[in-house]
């Protein structure tokens, strides 16, 4: 069962060619970078700068290419500027790319993703320029750290996110639907968390999230009795109430 | 980052590099401008998204201009992709000012340095935006030497506005050996 939020994703196909005709126009430097930045979710000129010096320093990658990739299709500029969102489909594709690039192994990822746990908690200073006003991208860059460093604790956090949110909490400034994407971006590398129960509820509950959200609650019956008779999970009682007389 | 209750520690490094690098370093571009101390140029900067990604490097362009002395207050216009009929004097694109006050402005000033990707960051290639262009240089041709700064390196300029922008006015890619070239070509003909 994919998660429900996917659906406004791009097409595949398309982000498919997307890429290819960004590898044909730029070369494999540029393809190169693109996938090393593909595991931030959101991305500025500064973090694609700084993944270029600390992984790709031996390349000697042309600066433009930095431009080239946040100008692509792969990324989506925020009204204020300086911010970037990675377009999901675009990032799932370089992602699996990074993993087949020649001479980089399966911990790069994870090795980026310390770099963003080091650049988020060394420079407190300059993240306050940014992140005030982009809070949603803050929250998603702390959690893409967390989700590859410690799953647990990211789960576990993420969960309490989402109740949060569904409880519209004052201190909670993540919408309902910021977290069930939050979740569905981050859904691969949280899966190497020991607390598969936890997992599987927020999976569950950010998948009948979205639905309810979109409006699309019909066949929900019918969906969560083809789970494997394995996966166990508990919906949040203010999301069943929502969905209550479609079960 | 305040929500953990125990530090990560660092498996892979003992540090990284949080220290964004420019094309060309401040002290580079000091160097390399320093013989244009105190001679005054009027800017056009060109704000529009596709420069978003060179903002630090235009910044520290626009900075380094002010530290030398060439770049007196309210000499300094921004644009939305071409210079037309408002620039602005805030570089988030407010405070409109008409065209005609903005180069009544500058008009005692020679050298006019107008720093824009001319369409080259995002390879596009936009009949109007070179109309426009070509309309306001001819216009400002006869009071002003003009150079193009363009931070998109000339390799890229190919099938886009920039190639044909190029042949208009003197471009110049925003690299070491670019900028040698204009503060040169600047020097010579003041």
């Amino acid at each position: 069962m994919d998660l429900y939020i996917r659906k406004v994703w791009s097409r595949p196909d398309i982000v498919v060619s997307q890429i290819i005709r960004f590898e044909r126009s730029f070369g494999p430097d540029a393809f190169r970078l693109a996938c090393h930045c593909s595991v931030l979710p959101a991305i500025t000129p500064e973090l694609v700068n700084l993944i270029n010096i600390n992984f790709l320093g031996g390349y000697n990658i042309n600066p433009i290419h930095e431009a080239n990739f946040l100008l692509s299709d792969a990324c989506r500029p925020l009204f204020l500027h300086q911010m970037y969102m990675v377009e999901p489909i675009s990032r799932e594709v370089l992602l699996e790319e990074l993993q087949d690039l020649p001479k980089i192994s399966w911990k790069r990822p994870f090795e980026i993703a310390e770099f963003l746990w080091y650049y988020l908690e060394s420079s407190p200073h300059k993240n306050s320029e940014i992140f005030p006003v982009y809070w949603y991208q803050y929250k998603l860059l702390y959690f893409t750290a967390l989700a590859y460093l410690d799953p647990n604790t990211a789960v576990l956090e993420i969960e309490e996110l989402l109740k949060s949110a569904i409880d519209n909490s004052s201190n909670c400034r993540v919408s309902e639907q910021g977290v069930c994407e939050l979740f569905a971006l981050l859904s691969d590398p949280l899966f190497a968390t020991n607390l598969i129960d936890t997992y599987h509820d927020l999976y569950i509950n950010t998948h009948l999230l979205a639905r309810i959200e979109m409006e699309e609650t019909d066949g929900i019956a019918k969906e969560l009795k083809g789970l494997p008779s394995d996966i166990k999970y508990t919906i949040y009682p203010e999301i069943l109430k929502h969905i209550e007389h479609k079960l | 980052m305040n929500q953990r209750s125990r530090p990560i520690k660092l498996r892979f490094r003992d540090s990284y590099i949080t220290t964004p690098r420019l094309p060309i370093s401040k002290d580079w571009m000091i160097r390399v401008l320093n013989s244009l101390k105190g001679q005054k140029i009027a800017l056009l900067v060109d704000r529009e998204g596709s420069t978003d990604p060179f903002k630090s490097f235009i910044d520290t362009l626009i900075e380094t201009f002010q530290e030398l002395g060439c770049l007196d207050s309210g000499k300094i216009y921004y644009f939305d992709n071409a210079p037309c009929r408002y620039l602005f004097t805030k570089s988030g694109l407010t405070k409109p000012i008409h065209i005609d006050q903005a180069l009544n402005n500058i008009k005692n000033i020679q050298d006019l340095v107008i720093i824009s990707d001319a369409g080259a960051a995002r390879r596009n290639y936009y009949s109007k935006r070179l109309l426009d262009t070509i309309l306001f240089l001819d216009s400002i041709r006869e009071a002003h030497k003009c150079y193009w700064l363009n931070p998109v390196p000339g390799f890229q300029w190919k099938y886009s506005t920039a190639e044909d922008i190029a042949k208009h006015v003197d471009m110049i890619s925003l690299d070491i050996a670019g900028l040698e070239r204009f503060a040169s070509t600047i020097n010579v003909s003041s």
